[in-house]
């Protein structure tokens, strides 16, 4: 709050003056007592031209933010050896800086403080000549990035091996480089009071709905946040129902999901300084999918689908349903079975529920010390863990063998869809809660309950469960299975309604 | 608010509300062997009321219900209607919730009580109110799917089990029993469709009224009477006519290679969605009813009072499952004859020579 | 907002604190009964279980049975007080097996089914034997050289298709399904006890035959083997029968391969025949001398093969509707089946009628295969 407090203070006092003087001198001083004060990454190079008339400028910059080799060769040099005539002044003078000095793409003038040291902040070179009321910005934007890799959370076997980096400008053009089409349009807000990030809104023109657009913009428009590092801020920020633990917008690293959800006439959102891009509406459905599914034959991209579907149910299910067959229902075990759980649970000490929910806790923990410590460790600790502590603690009765399946079960499915993972854990605690009070009857009702749930949410307006609840064969190509692509003609009904065909003329030749 | 229910949306809900907590009574057990002949003989009976509700359903189309009642009937008239349709919808719901935990306790739950088992149900109907007929409509069509397929697998399995014979001989009774089991299916649960009409909201265009209800009704009819007919062909008829659950029980003699086994859950699972959605449905009407009567155009604060007085209801309704054995396969009560049958068709009569009217001004 | 929520949340809480869990039991304080009997007492009955008793800890754990009795007036109370004996929960739904002593069958059924039928926590999936010669405590106490207890050695014996041929198994379903349908009567696997290398073993073969609820006679081996032909069951296994080919006699070991029974009322002149075609296709496992790929030999094989089942269908049916007068074959249910019309007439008194009700009975035997030879094994010198 003080952060905010001062910086509207400094807005307060900034307002005396706004505007440039036309004195350099006295410029720079007001940028450096006020706007830029405190600040020692601050460059003012101050220089002079050649001619009749030489006159003064000087060249501020943030250091490490601009690129120097490109400001010293192209700004500094051609200004220094440049020789204005004698008679301009003011623009005119400006104008000849810009169209016969400085060699550089991109430029902009402004007159006013505050912008021109936003500038300066962001990496921008700001010129400043004596007798001016106005700032040149040469773009020189330079500092150290990440090289385009392919992303760690998204690996595929078989597909592009680019991901998106933590530049946005980079980023964008990823996704151009996908959809080379200008229809593909871009629109860029900056959020956030202090970081002022920049945001990029991306969407197919001849596709995405234009409420849809217009939804997204507003609602990221009307975010007040002192600070946007990462996309996750602005996801909370403005997904639907915000209490449930269900994504309502996705999230991707990987540029060829962004386009092919683009593609599909969806609203992607872009923000600088993070990998990770927005994508909506997001449904249910999008979870079980995989970019590498559009990539390989349909027939096995369809198996892994359904194996995907069924491992959310087993992660999120078998601790419940073990529970609800163990302590309710022991007669709907076969007999073998019950008799040799049983025995194994002779010398347990705990109850059963309470075994499911320790040995669940215990799984999360070995989890979460294997993702937060550094990889190569994480790995040891994590396979170390559960096989000494499982294994050790079967051997010494403190918890039955087939729970350590049980765990293991539902710790191995829920990884394979990562992008429920977190959720997983809070429906399976209910499940588990429920089953241990009613059985099985207490497992239905938590489940009729999810599905309930899953049906009232919305994702900007369009229903979380809507291609599962179509019923047609039409409307169910790309859910529980992968249509081939010659038969998906058709885009998702409810996004991309604006322009539904996706195949002018079907190619019947791969039909036949 | 407006609600909007796309069409397989709506068969799905109305398919789901006809199966409902039906499926696992001995439906039509006074036909005995012939009671598939009820079924196809209780389909056709029903098969004009049923196009009657629609018709019901498609003159209040894009209106709000207590809007669509008022512009039908008038004020106070429609507001009588509804308080009566939302009394009868209010027991209906108290005997679904009887049904479901006489149930749990019958064949499972046998020490929990009765009322947390109906708690819990209940709670989770409150919510399902509360979201409306569209979050409902969306939910079905997602089990509709489950249910069915689980039902198709069960009988696969089942097919093994399956005597034909002991359908022979047909009408060895004459018949008197066919009509009794067919009317026993008409009150229970065919026509308890009018329900609907209450509580689904606006369907994608008007005439898309007679293709869900009519729709949704053969497909539970027929679900219906496969069903029984299984259940009859694999337990016998002395069996299937004196359980109380016969699928139940026909379901727990599947057995496949002693690894499948035990299905009568699935049964089970069957049983709560289709009775949860019957539930919400009554419950739903009962409400927007009640609010209609009440002059209040939202219905939702109704829903918390209502829907939570089902459970005493339900107590005062059915004190054991005698009772409820005797209430769903009754033969036609005198008032399911009054609310499924004569208030509708006088409605409709009502109905039309209004809009009529309507039209010549 | 949150106070309410953490109101309501505390709600939960107390209600689950004060409660308790109703159903919830641990699974490991349950007695599994795997099999049980009825044996008949002065007092009442009494209930003969077979339990499972889990040795050993951890991953190596094993069951052995453990054989317990309790005495009550009915079958639900001796159930009941099972625990008393077993000292945690007796847990029912797991039970395979059910066998009821010759007296309590004698006496009628309806003492056990009664019990069996209601109860939740009974499955109808139970396969039902009566003893022969023995008590139900002594079926259960033998020792089966092979299976852990009697129970699973039962049931893994009616798993067992090339043992049917010697019984017909019947579930409580079944067998119920049998005693509650019209023109029908029930039948019951039997269990005798045989000595086998000094030691008593439980061994399935021949059927008890029931008139309502009573047990009033028994089926041998070879007499149950046609009963199930008839009744349809698929057989399996080996027959032996002498055979006489070009002249000479010896034994040939048979072997069914499929069987098809249809059996169909007559109605002539208001008398009721029925009609009873038997086909069936034989394997032939071991013949010394005859040469099925010779027609002739074929022909005259198969002729013997008709004639000796159809006698021995005769005999059958002589001794069911003769001597026990018990239509377990259930040629009142093909009646009111197909002739519901005369069934009407014939039902009030279909013991009598079934005592002179004639049949023709049509056998047509046919060798499908001969093993892995064509010609039998010749020794030359």
């Amino acid at each position: 709050m003080s952060f905010w407090k001062r910086w509207k203070e400094k807005k307060a006092a900034g307002k005396q003056r706004e505007h440039l003087s036309t004195s350099l001198e006295s410029n720079i001083r007001w940028l450096r007592s006020n706007l830029l004060a405190d600040d020692a990454t601050i460059v003012y190079r101050l220089l002079r031209t050649k001619g009749p008339r030489p006159r003064d400028c000087a060249l501020v910059y943030a250091n490490n933010m601009a690129k120097h080799d490109f400001l010293s060769e192209h700004v500094v040099a051609p200004l220094m050896s440049s020789a204005p005539p004698k008679e301009l002044h003011g623009q005119g003078l400006l104008d000849y800086f810009m169209q016969e000095a400085i060699s550089s793409d991109s430029m902009d003038t402004s007159s006013s403080y505050k912008e021109l040291a936003e500038a300066v902040v962001r990496g921008t070179g700001v010129v400043l000549v004596d007798g001016c009321g106005i700032g040149l910005m040469v773009d020189a934007q330079g500092f150290e990035k990440r090289s385009v890799s392919e992303p760690q959370s998204e690996t595929v076997v078989r597909g592009p091996r680019q991901g998106f980096t933590e530049d946005l400008g980079v980023n964008v053009s990823l996704v151009r480089r996908k959809i080379t089409s200008p229809n593909l349009k871009m629109k860029y807000l900056y959020v956030g009071e202090q970081t002022r990030t920049k945001t990029a809104v991306m969407y197919l023109e001849s596709v995405a709905k234009p409420d849809l657009v217009d939804e997204v913009i507003q609602r990221i428009e009307q975010i007040e946040m002192d600070g946007i590092l990462e996309s996750g801020y602005i996801e909370e920020l403005i997904k639907d129902s915000p209490r449930s633990p269900f994504p309502t917008i996705g999230h991707t690293e990987r540029p060829d999901t962004v386009a092919g959800k683009i593609l599909e006439g969806r609203v992607a959102v872009l923000v600088d300084g993070t990998p990770f891009a927005l994508t909506m509406p997001y449904l249910l459905v999008e979870a079980f999918q995989a970019n590498e599914d559009y990539y390989r034959h349909w027939v096995l991209a369809s198996f892994h689908r359904l194996v995907r579907y069924i491992s959310f149910f087993l992660t999120t299910s078998t601790p419940g349903l073990y529970l609800a067959l163990v302590s309710h229902h022991p007669q709907l075990l076969p007999m073998n079975l019950a008799i040799s759980i049983a025995a194994a649970r002779k010398n347990v000490p705990f109850p059963a529920m309470v075994e499911v929910v320790i040995m669940g806790l215990v799984f999360e923990i070995l989890r979460e010390g294997g993702v937060r410590l550094p990889r190569s460790v994480g790995q040891a600790i994590s396979i170390v863990g559960a096989i000494v502590l499982g294994d050790a603690a079967v051997g010494a009765s403190l918890v039955s063998a087939p729970m350590i399946i049980v765990v293991g079960l539902t710790g191995v499915a829920g990884f394979v869809v990562s992008q429920f993972n977190d959720v997983a854990v809070v429906v399976r605690l209910g499940l588990v809660v429920l089953a241990g009070l009613l059985g099985f009857y207490g497992f239905l009702l938590g489940g009729m309950g999810l599905m309930l749930h899953l049906a009232s949410i919305k994702s900007f307006g369009v229903p979380y469960l809507s291609s599962l609840t179509s019923l047609s064969v039409q409307g169910s190509q790309d859910t529980l299975l992968r249509s081939p692509w010659w038969k998906m003609q058709m885009r998702p009904r409810h996004i991309g309604a604006k322009n539904r065909q996706r195949v002018q003329s079907p190619s019947r030749s791969r039909r036949s | 608010m407006k609600e909007h229910v796309p069409d397989r949306q709506g068969i799905a809900f109305v398919a789901l509300f006809i199966l409902g907590n039906s499926i696992i009574y001995g439906l039509a057990w006074r036909a005995g062997r012939d009671l598939w002949l009820s079924f196809l003989v209780a389909t056709g009976l029903s098969f004009p009321l049923i196009l009657l509700y629609s018709r019901l359903h498609s003159l209040m189309h894009g209106q709000v219900f207590s809007e669509g009642m008022e512009s039908l009937f008038g004020k106070w008239p429609s507001r009588i209607i509804a308080l009566l349709y939302s009394g009868y919808a209010w027991r209906l719901g108290s005997y679904v919730v009887s049904d479901v935990t006489n149930f749990i306790q019958a064949v499972s739950l046998r020490d929990t009580p009765q009322f947390a088992t109906a708690l819990g149900f209940v709670l989770l109907v409150l919510w399902a109110v509360k979201e409306g007929a569209e979050t409902l409509a969306r939910w079905s069509s997602v089990m509709i799917v489950v249910v069915g397929f689980v039902l198709v697998f069960t009988l696969l399995l089942a097919t093994g089990q399956v005597d034909l014979d002991e359908f022979l001989p047909v009408m060895y009774d004459g018949f008197g029993p066919v009509l009794l089991g067919a009317l026993q299916i008409m009150d229970f649960p065919f026509l308890e469709t009018i329900l609907v009409v209450g509580s689904i909201g606006a369907l994608s265009r008007q005439k898309a009224s007679y293709t869900v209800f009519l729709t949704g009704f053969v497909l539970a009819a027929f679900f219906l009477m496969l069903v029984a007919s299984f259940s009859l062909a694999v337990l016998g008829t002395e069996k299937y006519t004196t359980s109380y659950y016969p699928i139940f029980m026909a379901t727990a003699r599947i057995d496949v290679a002693e690894f499948l086994t035990r299905l009568e859950l699935v049964v089970g699972v069957i049983f709560a969605l289709g009775g949860f959605l019957k539930m919400a449905v009554c419950l739903l009407a009962a409400c927007k009813g009640l609010a209609h009567t009440l002059g209040f155009s939202d219905y939702r604060f109704l829903a918390t009072p209502l829907v939570l007085s089902v459970i005493p209801g339900a107590r005062w309704l059915v004190k054991s499952s005698m009772e409820i054995e005797r209430s769903a396969t009754k033969v036609f009560g005198i008032s399911d004859v009054l609310f499924q049958v004569v208030l509708p068709i006088c409605l409709w009569i009502v109905a039309e020579i209004r809009i009529s009217r309507h039209s010549e001004d | 907002m949150r106070r309410r929520l953490i109101q309501i949340l505390m709600l939960c809480l107390l209600a689950l604190f004060t409660t308790g869990c109703w159903d919830y039991t641990e699974l490991e304080l349950l007695d599994f009964v795997i099999g049980a009997g009825v044996d008949a007492d002065e007092a009442g009955i009494v209930l003969v279980t077979e339990m499972a008793k889990t040795t050993g800890v951890g991953q190596e754990t094993e069951f052995e049975p453990v054989v317990l009795s309790t005495k009550a007036r009915t079958l639900s109370g001796a159930a009941h007080s099972l625990s008393v004996p077993a000292g945690m929960e007796a847990f029912w739904p797991h039970t395979q097996v059910f066998l009821v002593s010759e007296e309590v069958a004698r006496e009628g059924m309806m003492a056990v089914l009664e019990h069996i039928l209601r109860a939740w926590d009974l499955r109808s999936t139970m396969n039902l034997f009566v003893t022969k010669g023995c008590t139900a405590e002594e079926v259960l106490k033998s020792k089966p050289p092979l299976a852990a207890g009697v129970s699973q050695h039962l049931s893994s014996t009616v798993r067992l298709g090339d043992m049917r041929a010697a019984f017909v198994p019947q579930q409580v379903w079944q067998f119920s399904g049998d005693l509650a349908a019209l023109g029908i009567a029930a039948t019951l696997p039997v269990v005798q006890l045989v000595h086998v290398t000094g030691n008593l073993v439980p061994v399935v073969r021949g059927a008890g035959v029931f008139k309502k609820d009573r047990l009033v006679g028994w089926l041998d081996a070879e007499q149950t083997q046609i009963f199930g032909l008839l009744k349809g069951e698929e057989q399996r296994g080996l027959f032996v029968m002498d055979t006489t080919v070009e002249g000479e006699t010896f034994p040939i070991t048979y072997e069914f391969v499929h069987n098809v029974v249809e059996i169909k009322p007559r109605i002539s002149d208001g008398n009721v025949r029925m009609q009873i075609k038997l086909e069936l296709k034989l394997g032939v496992v071991a013949a010394e001398k005859a040469n099925f790929l010779d027609r002739a030999v074929t022909n005259t094989v198969q002729e013997q093969l008709n004639r000796a089942f159809a006698r021995r269908i005769r005999e059958l049916l002589w001794l069911v509707q003769e001597e026990y007068n018990s239509d377990i074959i259930g040629f009142g249910q093909v009646l009111m089946r197909k002739e519901p019309k005369v069934w009407r007439s014939h039902a009030d008194d279909w013991d009598t009628h079934l005592r002179k009700l004639a049949a023709d009975i049509e056998v047509d035997c046919r060798i499908i295969f001969t093993g892995l030879r064509a010609e039998p094994f010749a020794v030359r010198n």
